[in-house]
């Protein structure tokens, strides 16, 4: 039965039928086709039992967050602290898009979003100054990888919901990876730029310049403090989190910037809720294909087979990385945590590996996935705003996609750069 | 008109009655995806202002916002389709020239829409099935069935979309992804997460 799945579920998703309608489809085909003694009422059942889960309800606030974030202001508000911080360096305004984009990220919990946020706000100051389209795009598109690994992050909610681990103990984790990813982006773009002699920016580098970005932009650095300090110091769930955080957002972009009117308040929640459906039916079909997968053995059948190979859980972690990496070239980070982590899980825990350790480099690869070629989403959606064809991203990204390997080789050699913060947490 | 406001404001170009009924149950969807937003919002605030102001939870917190994600859900697989919002993975399908995407989308959207009313079909028995049981919700004391409605309705209705999206790719010269939204590269990414 499993067999037909795969083989009906690739059919579908390759001849672009959405991602959730494909697992879905493929669940009825297999069982209608095998000689299964289940009902096909199994389908819907297991569709709804998904969707019926408490740790899912964080998703729809931190996407109304994001979504409201890009339209009052902030992110303009966070690029003029960065140029007041990091502006004075060659190829400033690629180092400001990685610091801003980091704060960003910090905030609205999707890498596409953060992407297309710095995108529209970067891409025409970078053409102004006559950086290479190409590059600045690329620029950008790295700016969005940690998206999905700085919390609060969707990605990481879906994962901890899926493996049942602390998704409080998954956002501590992402935390000082994504750090890292930012400062080597940072390396690499000082370096480039001054190959290039791209020019400095003419930022206010005094106290008083730094002072006055900083209070601007202050209520918005708020946004993590509420996300992490509330969950890390145990006041609110994460759902609470993102409730209280989509309601102080709401309040700085309506009543204190004054720059996200009212009317436009109505629409931004429809999209969000547009966006959260479009996730939660992914979950809700991947819970379809979890149910045929454990109906089949197949983990148990993966992970014999894996085994077989090695049992050297470094290489046998390779193996696991490079699969997240190709799905999160293929599908969104979301999508690709609820297929895999029901298949790989039980590999994972028979190798004795921290399930948060792995989940947060299973969500790194991800990322990383987000700007490989040729398939990367975030090269589409800066492509997209850049105006300028893939292949002049394409060339451009290859020094970045090095970087980022580099960095997921240093991850998975000191394990304790990603569980630091959680062994805080959990003692 | 951008692109959140067309959200909001869909009106259908259908034809006569048929128009009106597709408008007025897109604003209904709009408005249930919206206000099932807020109430989880304010649910869920309520409950943390009730715990560190008085002393005390709301009881049912959980459970109502359950019952919500299901509707924004449910409610929002229809809408999401009539404005060609769903996670695909399109790298094929772009690559192909323009008659054979025009074949390949009436295809999708038969396909789809086909398996969505057989999904609506089965979501239905399940309801029926869950409603002979009787069972009910431990907090709020309402039948569980309640909270599954919008399974079938959401299904039926998305259904409805891809079949009215087929029709529509068959009679225009255009690919079109829902009946109101053209193919085209899009750089807003909000879906994608």
């Amino acid at each position: 039965m499993s067999g037909i799945f795969f083989a009906f579920f690739f059919l579908f998703a390759v001849l672009a039928v959405p991602i959730a309608f494909s697992l879905a489809a493929a669940g009825t085909v297999a069982i209608w086709l095998s000689s299964s003694p289940l009902p096909l009422t199994t389908i819907p059942q297991r569709m709804f039992a998904a969707v019926d889960s408490f740790p899912f309800l964080a998703i729809p606030f931190f996407i109304l967050v994001g979504d409201m974030m890009s339209g009052s202001g902030i992110t303009r508000r966070l690029v003029d602290l960065a140029a007041s911080v990091v502006g004075a360096i060659h190829g400033g305004l690629a180092i400001i898009t990685q610091v801003a984009g980091s704060m960003m990220d910090a905030m609205s919990g999707s890498s596409a979003a953060s992407t297309a946020a710095m995108g529209s706000v970067m891409l025409p100051e970078m053409a102004r100054q006559n950086y290479d389209k190409g590059w600045s795009a690329a620029v950008v598109a790295a700016s969005g990888v940690t998206g999905v690994i700085i919390p609060p992050s969707i990605t990481a909610v879906v994962y901890g919901s899926v493996a049942g681990v602390s998704i409080g103990q998954l956002f501590m984790g992402g935390v000082l990876p994504g750090f890292m990813i930012v400062a080597s982006m940072c390396i690499l773009f000082a370096i480039q730029a001054k190959r290039r002699n791209y020019p400095k920016q003419e930022a206010n580098r005094s106290i008083k310049g730094f002072t006055l970005s900083l209070r601007r932009s202050v209520l918005a650095l708020m946004i993590p403090m509420i996300v992490l300090g509330g969950i890390y110091g145990g006041i609110f769930t994460p759902t609470e989190a993102g409730a209280v955080t989509a309601v102080y957002t709401f309040i700085v972009g309506v009543f204190i910037y004054r720059e996200l009117p009212l009317h436009k308040v109505w629409p931004l929640i429809i999209r969000s809720a547009i966006t959260t459906a479009a996730i939660m039916l992914v979950v809700a079909g991947a819970n379809v294909l979890g149910f045929v997968v454990t109906f089949e053995r197949v983990p148990q059948a993966v992970a014999g087979f894996m085994l077989a190979l090695s049992e050297n859980p470094t290489i046998i972690m390779m193996i696991l990385m490079l699969i997240f990496l190709l799905a999160g070239m293929f599908v969104t980070a979301s999508a690709a945590v609820v297929i895999l982590a029901p298949i790989v899980l039980p590999i994972v825990t028979s190798l004795g590996i921290d399930p948060i350790f792995f989940g947060v480099l299973a969500v790194v690869n991800l990322g990383i996935g987000t700007v490989t070629p040729p398939l990367g989403i975030n090269l589409f959606i800066v492509s997209g705003i850049a105006k300028v064809p893939l292949d002049r991203v394409l060339r451009e990204i290859w020094p970045v996609l090095a970087v980022l390997l580099f960095d997921l080789l240093i991850l998975m050699m000191f394990p304790q750069i990603v569980l630091f913060l959680p062994e805080l947490m959990r003692n | 008109m951008d692109d959140d406001t067309a959200l909001a404001s869909y009106r259908s170009d259908l034809p006569g009655p048929l128009g009106w009924i597709d408008t007025g149950i897109a604003r209904l969807e709009a408005f249930l995806l919206a206000a099932g937003v807020l109430l989880m919002a304010a649910n869920t605030i309520a409950n943390v202002v009730g715990r560190y102001g008085f002393g005390m939870s709301i009881q049912s917190t959980e459970e109502v916002n359950r019952i919500l994600i299901i509707l924004i859900t449910f409610a929002g697989i229809s809408y999401a389709a009539r404005h060609g919002r769903h996670i695909r993975m399109s790298a094929i399908f772009d690559m192909l020239p323009g008659p054979g995407r025009k074949a390949l989308m009436i295809t999708i959207a038969l396909v789809t829409a086909g398996f969505m009313f057989v999904l609506a079909w089965y979501s239905w028995g399940y309801l029926a099935t869950t409603f002979s049981r009787g069972r009910i919700l431990p907090s709020l004391q309402i039948p569980l069935w309640w909270t599954l409605v919008w399974v079938p309705a959401g299904f039926f209705m998305t259904g409805l979309q891809y079949t009215l999206t087929a029709i529509k790719n068959l009679l225009e010269k255009d690919i079109y992804l829902s009946t109101n939204v053209l193919e085209g590269y899009s750089d807003d990414s909000d879906q994608e997460v």
